[in-house]
């Protein structure tokens, strides 16, 4: 379960404080997952860091008692001129127990399927090895719940797939908080939605609910078609 | 796969942190190895090369083997070995927030741990880098006597927590003052001159020598020197007490600071 008071996250822009997130208070129940939607900037990835501990509130807290993963797919806590290998086993050694460290590595590297890659310095891999690693690396460990992030929309078509299938087998054991503009991917993964707007959050128990209404506002705010033509 | 997978457990704090610092010390070996043109070679050949120059130079000013009864390399080794122990891990607080950002997306990674990771690692490189020196002097000279093995371990240790409280208050400091660290880099010069690496104290003048014993790192690398050879002359003032005070106030201070601002360090 995850438990949040009075969670308020400002950041200083142009010599001015802009509150992100103001005052939030929710719960979350040890087996729902939840769709954090909202328009861009509304601050739901910061929602989801500051869920996961990467990041600090100005107020507030945030109590779990489970374990939280960090954002998936991320590529930045990768170092360039290590082999993917060497980067898995570095993370394993801090996530894995002592014994399972090879166990991971193998998941990896079976899932990412990058061949020679796998022992080449990760600098020197493509867009999609890079994802196929990242996510990989995210599902070796068995977190309770895992921060994604926009992670359905990296990769080719098999990626994806491979991916969708993964998050779909690891539901059964994990929730996930999810971020994504692929609102129908939140409707296969999530039971639950917080719609971000003006730093408040509003809960729904149906996430087809919580999309018809973002998708109705954020189309209500375009301007005439005529408009949009005339400025093109 | 899965079903062969345990469930992450809930570590204490200390068990996190030694995983955290066993992982970053791993990563930083590997990248050293890869990066590095000639790896573990190169950073080894950093103090040999520096102690060539300055034997080369002190034999032409002054064309005498040794120094206050020590072998002229045997001198110098603890000097150069221990500054740049001590250098290496005190500026790594300036860089390792810039640097390793990418790592605290792992949220069992904190600042101190990158800090520590770099100092055992360099601890243990220049440790290596102290028996490759002391063997060749072994080799070739003979006369290699290590007197007291226990004091020269213990002047190293002291050397790398003088250095990781250095490099915790720095890491904090550069975060308020972004300008610190071309302040700490001349401060850093200056110091490599007030700590008896390339002239012995007791050959000094008295009024700089009652000035020169109060700076701890000259403590440490006067006692490594008297731990190779007991005819070694130390300054009165050099005990082994005061480097450790010191040290354990120091680090007592820069954990305090540390620790009251880490969230703000962290915070994005």
């Amino acid at each position: 379960m995850i438990r949040v008071s009075s969670l308020t996250k400002s950041y200083l822009y142009k010599g001015k404080r802009k509150c992100v997130l103001d005052d939030l208070s929710f719960e979350i129940a040890g087996d729902e997952s939840i769709a954090v939607i909202g328009a861009n900037g509304a601050g739901k990835s910061t929602l989801l860091q500051l869920l996961g501990g990467i990041d600090v509130p100005d107020r507030g807290s945030i109590q779990c008692d489970g374990t939280i993963s960090w954002p998936v797919g991320i590529e930045g806590g990768f170092q360039g001129s290590l082999t993917g290998r060497e980067n898995v086993t570095f993370v394993s050694m801090i996530y894995g127990e002592k014994h399972e460290i090879d166990d991971r590595i193998k998941f990896v590297e079976d899932f990412a399927e990058l061949g020679i890659y796998f022992d080449r310095p990760f600098k020197t891999y493509s867009s999609g090895m890079k994802s196929r690693l990242s996510f990989g690396l995210s599902m070796a460990f068995p977190f309770d719940y895992y921060l994604i992030d926009e992670i359905t929309a990296a990769g080719d078509q098999k990626f994806r797939e491979k991916s969708k299938r993964l998050l779909i087998d690891r539901k059964k054991t994990s929730n996930f908080l999810m971020v994504d503009h692929n609102l129908w991917g939140l409707q296969i993964h999530c039971n639950r939605a917080f719609l971000l707007e003006s730093g408040r959050i509003t809960e729904y128990t149906s996430v087809q609910e919580a999309i018809d209404i973002h998708t109705k506002t954020l189309l209500a705010e375009l301007p005439p078609k005529s408009e949009v033509s005339r400025a093109a | 796969m899965e079903g062969t997978m345990s469930r992450l457990r809930q570590l204490s704090g200390f068990d996190i942190q030694w995983r955290v610092v066993n992982a970053l010390v791993y990563r930083e070996l590997r990248r050293r190895v890869s990066d590095v043109q000639g790896g573990f070679l190169a950073v080894l050949m950093e103090p040999v090369g520096q102690i060539a120059v300055w034997a080369a130079l002190r034999f032409i000013v002054h064309p005498v083997g040794t120094v206050n009864n020590l072998n002229i390399f045997l001198f110098l080794a603890p000097g150069v070995i221990l500054f740049n122990l001590y250098s290496r891990v005190a500026s790594h607080g300036l860089t390792t927030m810039e640097a390793n950002k990418a790592l605290f997306f792992y949220r069992r990674v904190k600042p101190i741990d990158t800090v520590l990771a770099k100092a055992i690692e360099e601890l243990g490189l220049y440790s290596c880098a102290a028996i490759v020196v002391f063997g060749i002097v072994w080799a070739y000279l003979y006369n290699l006597v290590l007197q007291n093995l226990p004091l020269l371990v213990t002047s190293f240790v002291l050397m790398a927590l003088i250095g990781v409280a250095s490099s915790l208050l720095s890491l904090v400091g550069s975060y308020y003052f972004p300008n610190l660290k071309q302040v700490l880099s001349w401060l850093n010069r200056a110091l490599y001159f007030a700590s008896g690496v390339i002239y012995s104290p007791i050959q000094t003048p008295q009024f700089a020598r009652d000035i020169l014993v109060y700076n701890p790192i000259l403590q440490c690398i006067e006692l490594s020197r008297k731990a190779l050879s007991m005819d070694y002359q130390v300054p009165s003032q050099v005990t082994l007490g005061y480097p450790s005070g010191f040290a354990l106030v120091y680090l007592s201070l820069a954990l305090w600071c540390y620790t009251s601002n880490e969230k703000v360090l962290i915070r994005r």
